[in-house]
């Protein structure tokens, strides 16, 4: 089973806060793969065939 | 005898219808024209007559007799001569086994004497007389005499020549010596082989122009033999001929996180993975032992351009077995900041052998603005 999970995790760079948000994906649980997916955690890409977990 | 005696006049210049007065043998005096006078020096020699034969002449034994015709002669400043046969009886013959002239001359009291030459195997003419003119020679063997002169040993004149650098000197005027130790041509031993091993025979020059007609000219680099990347092959030792293939590193376009490692391999279908044993899978396996020299990649950003920090790519080595093997530190100056930037990494001395497993090893710096859309290619260039 595939699925994905968004993840707010801001970086501060020199004093300044970056917002971001991270997307992971698993197959079957695992790991698979860790991608920056937007700064607003909506307008970023999802892969298709994957399921919010 | 009598004499024929030539005016001579030194400093007289006749026209050519002048005549002179000559004294003649008998004391009578002849009237000739100047111009058929022949002026100058006369050598000394025969003039006419003084043939020699050996036969039976008077003597006691049978053709041991030597016999001379009139003759007439000129030893400066008079000329000399016979009326009748000069007859030497009785020859005497040489010993066994050898041989010796007897010399016939003109002399200066008209005259014809001999002289009795050296017994030797092979003769040589006796010395001429004071005041005397060679007439000829007779050769005296232990069997026979003959005017015929012995020429074994002696070199034809005609063959001087060609010959001259054989030879020490002359004997007469009509044949030339040739060395004590020289040995006449065996043409037996000339041969049409050039090819022929002996140490007895010798090719003629026509076997020696064919058969290097056959042979290669000496090798002149860049002349009648190539040079291979600018080197010669003239020499001994060996020419290392370099050579090497590509092996080729690409992923789908992704938006990479900050501070992540990621794993590339050659999969043109697949984003990279954060697990390493998903990514080995799209590994590249060397086909050939070698050393890899170069490697040359690209970056772009397709969607939005990430901001100017480096990340750092290494090239990790796996064995056949998917072993670890070693890591080694490619470059940590590339970035996301163009739609495209061009690396060229150069100098690498990374052995790899056959069956070896490679993945780029990428790790991301933390972005103030992550790219999106990010994606690298590259070549690893092997030499073998």
């Amino acid at each position: 089973m595939k699925r994905y999970e968004i993840k707010y995790e801001p970086v501060t760079i020199e004093g300044t806060l970056y917002p971001k948000y991270n997307i992971y994906y698993y197959i079957n649980g695992v790991l698979e793969n860790k991608e920056f997916h937007s700064i607003d955690g909506v307008n970023g890409e999802i892969r298709t065939g994957y399921t919010q977990l | 005898m009598g004499k024929k005696k030539i005016s001579e006049f030194t400093t007289v210049t006749p026209s050519s219808t002048d005549k002179f007065l000559v004294e003649q043998a008998d004391g009578t005096y002849k009237s000739v024209l100047a111009s058929s006078i022949t002026t100058g020096t006369t050598p000394d020699g025969l003039n006419s007559g003084g043939t020699i034969t050996v036969g039976t002449y008077g003597g006691s034994g049978t053709n041991n007799d030597i016999r001379v015709t009139p003759a007439s002669w000129y030893i400066s400043p008079d000329n000399y001569s016979t009326v009748i046969n000069t007859d030497f009886l009785d020859i005497a013959l040489s010993s066994s086994g050898l041989q010796r002239y007897i010399g016939i001359y003109g002399t200066t009291s008209n005259t014809i004497t001999k002289v009795e030459g050296s017994e030797a195997a092979l003769a040589t003419y006796p010395t001429t007389p004071a005041n005397s003119i060679v007439i000829g020679y007779v050769l005296v063997n232990d069997a026979s005499a003959s005017t015929t002169p012995d020429l074994s040993g002696y070199m034809l004149k005609a063959d001087k020549a060609t010959q001259a650098s054989n030879v020490t000197g002359t004997n007469d005027t009509t044949y030339i010596t040739p060395l004590a130790n020289a040995v006449k041509e065996n043409t037996a031993n000339k041969s049409s082989s050039y090819t022929a091993s002996s140490t007895t025979t010798y090719a003629n020059t026509k076997a020696l122009v064919d058969g290097l007609a056959t042979k290669q000219d000496t090798l002149v680099s860049g002349t009648n033999i190539k040079t291979v990347g600018g080197n010669s092959l003239l020499g001994s030792g060996d020419i290392a001929i370099s050579s090497g293939y590509t092996q080729f590193f690409v992923f789908v376009a992704f938006s990479p996180a900050d501070a992540t490692t990621y794993y590339i391999g050659n999969a043109p279908n697949s984003t990279p993975t954060t697990a390493v044993n998903t990514t080995l899978a799209r590994s590249v396996m060397i086909t050939k032992d070698g050393i890899i020299k170069t490697f040359a990649f690209t970056t772009a950003a397709f969607s939005t351009l990430g901001s100017t920090e480096n990340g750092t790519l290494t090239i990790e080595l796996y064995d056949i077995n998917k072993s670890f093997v070693s890591s080694n530190s490619l470059t940590s100056v590339f970035k996301f900041d163009s739609i495209c930037n061009q690396y060229l990494i150069t100098g690498l001395n990374i052995s790899v052998l056959e069956g070896y497993n490679v993945i780029l090893k990428w790790v991301t710096p933390t972005w103030a603005t992550n790219p999106t859309q990010a994606w690298i290619q590259g070549n690893l260039y092997i030499q073998t």
